[in-house]
């Protein structure tokens, strides 16, 4: 009975934190639902370390392109101890796309949950969005401070975003 | 077994009521960082006077992809890192800086961190600084294990400047950038009245 009771706890605990299978995500355009080739994924679990007084680390960065069905493929981790990943996915010309904030407000995103198979929809960058705040934002949700080195695609991919944002931030302090 | 989950229960709850508001070392440190670098002189300064032509857009290592703004975001997310860090990050306006560290952490806690080499809870103030009464005229000590302070920006600076290797150079320029940010952090914490009150 003891054994069983145990092992009831068990599944649950596991059912319901720490536990990611592999995810293969489409991404596709918002409007059109037509796939986007290129797009840079990046999906980072974190571990939130002590008692009373706490931090936060890195535990497990994966950075993954999408093919020309807009497939990538991340493994999951099996591990009760961490926390929910961070999702983010980026192409030029589009808003980036989070697991838990939406650009331009920093809304949170109630509408994703883990499962095998996902279809992240991009929207298309509008004119009055400010480069700026966007690439403050990508920097935001990818933790672009934690784990340097390992998130070289996406800052790769955002470089020439970075150009335009200081651009307008240098205007501004003018 | 029904006292150890009496006794398990009440230490669990323990630690529950005793959780501090703090800002998050992920998400709010750096972003409130990089609103106020933004806001200072920064970028400017590192293109007039340190010839980082792209300021604070300038990768670290140079052919890298971290920039000077993920250098300060480190710094800020780090300086809570090992926890026991975070027992040095109080201060009580009402007390000399020398008695204001947290005085009431919980034992359990406190224990801890002196196992891990965390005994002496300074004040945020001498944390930072090193001072242990206001400056310019307030004596000063050496914290053992403190190795992200003010005092040791400016040494990683001026190794950053006057370095014979551009490799060295651009390590301690990082090494700068990553203090400064820990400093940051330190005086992000003084706006959170948990950080500032009698103890936590």
């Amino acid at each position: 009975m003891k054994v069983r009771l145990y092992a009831l706890i068990i599944f649950l605990l596991f059912g319901t934190i720490g536990c990611y299978a592999t995810i293969t995500g489409t991404v596709v355009d918002s409007e059109t639902e037509e796939p986007i080739e290129g797009a840079v994924v990046l999906v980072e679990w974190t571990k939130t370390k002590g008692f009373g007084l706490t931090y936060t680390e890195s535990y497990k960065v994966i950075e993954a392109i999408t093919d020309k069905e807009g497939k990538a493929t991340v493994s999951g981790v099996f591990n009760p101890m961490v926390n929910p990943p961070d999702i983010t996915i980026y192409k030029k010309g589009y808003v980036a796309w989070n697991n838990k904030f939406i650009f331009p407000n920093y809304k949170k995103r109630k509408d994703f949950k883990w499962q095998s198979e996902y279809v992240f929809k991009l929207e298309r960058f509008k004119p009055e969005y400010t480069y700026s705040e966007h690439w403050d934002f990508i920097n935001d949700v990818i933790h672009s401070g934690i784990a340097l080195g390992k998130k070289d695609l996406i800052k790769s991919a955002i470089e020439w975003e970075e150009d335009k944002a200081f651009e307008e931030k240098r205007k501004r302090s003018k | 077994m029904k006292g150890k989950i009496i006794f398990l229960n009440i230490v669990f709850a323990l630690c529950l009521s005793y959780s501090t508001f703090a800002f998050d070392d992920v998400d709010t440190h750096p972003r409130i960082t990089n609103k106020a670098i933004e806001n200072t002189n920064l970028d400017n300064y590192l293109i007039q006077n340190l010839g980082l032509k792209d300021g604070l857009k300038s990768k670290l290592p140079s052919g890298g992809k971290d920039s000077i703004v993920d250098w300060l975001k480190k710094g800020s997310t780090e300086e809570d890192s090992p926890i026991c860090r975070a027992s040095n990050h109080f201060h009580n306006p009402l007390k000399f800086w020398d008695q204001s560290g947290v005085s009431d952490q919980l034992s359990l806690i406190s224990g801890w961190c002196s196992l891990t080499g965390y005994s002496t809870k300074y004040s945020n103030a001498t944390w930072a600084t090193g001072h242990l009464s206001p400056a310019p005229n307030g004596s000063k000590i050496t914290i053992s294990g403190q190795e992200m302070s003010w005092d040791n920006a400016k040494e990683y600076y001026h190794l950053a400047l006057t370095s014979q290797s551009s490799t060295d150079r651009e390590t301690n320029f990082a090494k700068t950038f990553q203090t400064l940010g820990q400093v940051i952090h330190l005086i992000e914490d003084m706006e959170v009245l948990d950080y500032v009150r009698r103890g936590a």
